[in-house]
This record gives C-alpha cells, structure tokens and sequence, in this order.
C-alpha cells in the first residue's frame, strides 16, 4: 500500500529536493504537490492523505505570510477522521510558531531549512505515515442515535 | 484538600526556585525543587512527581549547552517517561533545544525566562495538563477493564488532557438542547482553552457504540453530563464514569428533576444558558482531577 503525501512549499527548488528524497525511499508515496495555500486546501479536501509536509510562509516575498499555520490548523481540525500527521518545514521559523505547532497542532516534527538532514527527514515522514495508518484504522463513519 | 499535583522544579538559580515555587503553590501544586539533575534525581527516587519544570541552562557551562536534558534522560532511564511529564523553563533556549524539548521529550510546553511574567496563565495551564497527563498513566497502568468483558480493554486508547466528554439529552421541552453545547458548554470550555467531545459531533470508531463512548470517555481529562430529563444514555454513560473513578460534572436545568440515587450529588443547576456558562467557567479550573 503506497501512502498519501502533500508538500506544500512555494519554493520550486525545496518542493522539487522534497518530493526528490520521497521519491527514491525505500517506502511508496503518492506524492502530492501544491505551491499555494489554495491549492493545498483544495488537496485537503479532495484527497485522504496520511502526511502534510507543510511550509509556513507560502508567498515567499510577503514576509508576514504564515498560511501554512492555518494549514496546520485545518489539519488538526479533520486530524480525527482521517489521522493525517503533520510535519513542518521552515525556513522562517521561531520558537512562538513551533510552541504552537507542536502543543496546539499536534505536529510530529518542526524542521528548519537550514538544519535538514535528508536521511532524519525520510525516516519522520516514514514514522508520520504508519501512525496515520494505525489512527485511521480504526475509522468507520456512521451516525450516532440517541 | 490534597494538592493538585506533586511539581518538582530544576533551576540552578535559587531566585528563579523560589519564583517558580511561589506561583505553583499558590495554584494548589505541592512543590520541591532542585538545584542540579542529580538533586531532582534523587528527589523523584525519594517520592514519584506528575510534572518536571526544567531550566535547560545549568551552573557555569557553556550556553550552548542544555544540561536540563540530563533530567530527562534520567527519567527515561528509570522508565517513567509515561510516568512524569516535563514543562520547561529557561533562558536562552534555541530553537533547535525547544525542537528537541516536543519532540525527543515530549514536554506539554516550553518557555522563555524573560517572557513567563506575561505568560502565568499559560504556564499553570501547561502544569495542569502535564499533571492530567500523568495521574492518567498512572490509571493505565492498572490496565482498563472492558465495560462488556471486565477483561483487559485491547481498543487503543489515546488520553488528550484538553479533550472533555459531553453527555446530554439532543432534545428537551425545557431548552434548547443544541444551544446549551454551543453556547454554554462549548463557549465556556474553549475559554479555558479545553476542546469538547459529544458522541454525535465524531465519526463513530470501531465496530460498538458503546464501545466508542467508553473510549471517549478514557480519553478524556473529564466529562460534563447533563441529567436534565434523565436520559438514560446520559445516566448509562454517568454511571460508567462512576465506575471508572473519572470526574463527572454533573449539570441539570433548573426545572428537571434529580433521579433519587443522585440526590446526594453535588451538581451545577442553571436557568439560562449564559448563567451555565459562568458557572462552568468558575468551577471547572478548581476541579481535582
């Protein structure tokens, strides 16, 4: 069974290096892409996924963007149903939005560009993807009476 | 009344002890503090603590240095990272130590010296948690017992210390049975930052329904139950926290009756819904858990 992996990155060159590692794992991925918030939101809802590789500033440029914690938050948000985990990856990071990451999201991991390390980043998300598996499991949608 | 919870506090700077113990005994914490990780050690061998407020940065080494880890990995050693939960306290911590905090150690929260006098609330919340987490662990460790076999439970149960189950009636001729979770008991408990849990808000897990609430029930720090009407789901539910020693705040409108075997029990009776919520909103940061 391959899993299902969203990169959200706005940087061609980090979503292409990302997407790169996943690919020559020893794990299959379905590997999904967006480079914009809309586009990630869009993936969210059409696609069960297990990981989220998620990017904070998604408009390089626009140095007060921080779409990717709203991301985070929708995750959380549907994290019950579908047991998607969360990884965030960074190149503006600080310690206010891994605080809020990590306590208030859930996140498995909060890595800063500049720290990267390809081999610990394949074996998160491979991590990432079991519990995902092992959360949703156990799902099975029916209504409650009372 | 007993303490709240057994804090023990590692901070190379006697000032910052004190501190720190002043603003966890006067939230009700039992407190006892060290000055090196071989101290705090040695104090957690002598008596189990629910929570660690560890300062990374010890004695006269090198900054770069978190030295407060040591903490950590001797209650890894000693096995009781289940056990005891960590919060930390320090100055100067990098990104990549406050990274290594959540992650390697999985502490409730992280924060800066410079900045906790703006952020008490957020810390007791955190201290509160850690020791949620912690009297639980300790409930598990007993094992759970199924509700239809009595036997040890094989569901996976997942405690969330910010998660609170709510039991209630959907309808009632008295009130509006949708408004009084909206906005009284939702409303107030996502004021104190708790996140509430109705059986029918969630997509059904497993193959019982029964099952399902017995999970949801375990997983949560506490359970808000609404005996208006005396639905018997609601009071099934009641009954099955009773039996598992879970903290049950029981509410009803004022013009329900209580069933007899719950006359003796202390309960929140209100008239509207925004008086629900007050009373909810003072009573609930003042629960033993």
């Amino acid at each position: 069974m391959a899993y299902n992996v969203l990169i959200v990155e706005d940087t061609p060159d980090w979503r292409a290096k990302l997407v790169g590692y996943l690919v020559q794992d020893e794990e299959e991925y379905n590997i999904f892409e967006a480079g914009d918030y809309e586009t990630a939101l869009q993936i969210l809802d059409d696609q069960p996924l297990d990981v989220a590789v998620i990017d904070i500033r998604l408009v390089d440029w626009d140095e007060t963007n921080e779409q990717g914690m709203l991301l985070l938050k929708e995750l959380d948000r549907i994290a019950d149903v579908n047991g998607t985990q969360a990884i965030v990856i960074t190149g503006y990071g600080d310690k206010q939005k891994m605080r809020t990451a990590f306590r208030d999201y859930r996140v498995i991991d909060f890595i800063e560009k500049h720290w990267f390390k390809p081999v610990e980043f394949k074996e998160t998300v491979r991590k990432a993807a079991e519990e995902a598996y092992r959360a949703r499991e156990e799902v099975i949608d029916t209504k409650y009476p009372r | 009344m007993d303490a709240l919870g057994e804090i023990l506090v590692l901070d190379d700077n006697a000032d910052w002890r004190d501190q720190l113990r002043a603003i966890l005994e006067k939230d009700g914490f039992s407190v006892r503090t060290a000055s090196n990780p071989e101290e705090a050690s040695e104090l957690l061998l002598e008596r189990p603590v629910h929570a660690v407020v560890v300062d990374l940065k010890l004695g006269d080494l090198d900054l770069s240095e978190d030295a407060g880890f040591a903490l950590f990995e001797e209650i890894d050693r000693l096995d009781l990272s289940e056990m005891i939960y960590g919060v930390v306290v320090s100055g100067h911590a990098s990104p990549k130590s406050t990274r290594e905090a959540f992650k390697r150690y999985g502490v409730v929260d992280c924060f800066e010296k410079g900045e906790l006098h703006t952020q008490i609330g957020q810390f007791l919340q955190a201290i509160r948690e850690a020791v949620i987490k912690a009297k639980y662990a300790q409930l598990s460790k007993l094992g759970f017992r199924c509700f239809k076999t009595g036997s040890t439970c094989t569901c996976s149960i997942r405690f969330n210390s910010r998660q609170v189950f709510v039991a209630m009636p959907y309808n009632s001729e008295l009130i509006v049975m949708d408004d009084v979770y909206d906005l009284g008991i939702r409303a107030a408990l996502q004021e104190l930052n708790y996140e509430p849990l109705r059986a029918d808000k969630k997509p059904v897990l497993g193959r019982d329904l029964m099952c399902n609430v017995c999970k949801f029930i375990q997983e949560s720090a506490f359970g808000i139950v609404d005996i208006t009407d005396w639905n018997p789901n609601v009071l099934l539910e009641l009954g099955m926290m009773f039996g598992w020693g879970r903290t049950a705040v029981i509410i009803k409108h004022e013009n329900s009756q209580v069933p007899s075997d719950l006359r003796g029990a202390l309960y929140i009776e209100y008239a509207s819904i925004n008086s629900l919520k007050e009373q909810l909103k003072d009573g609930i940061p003042n629960l033993e858990l």
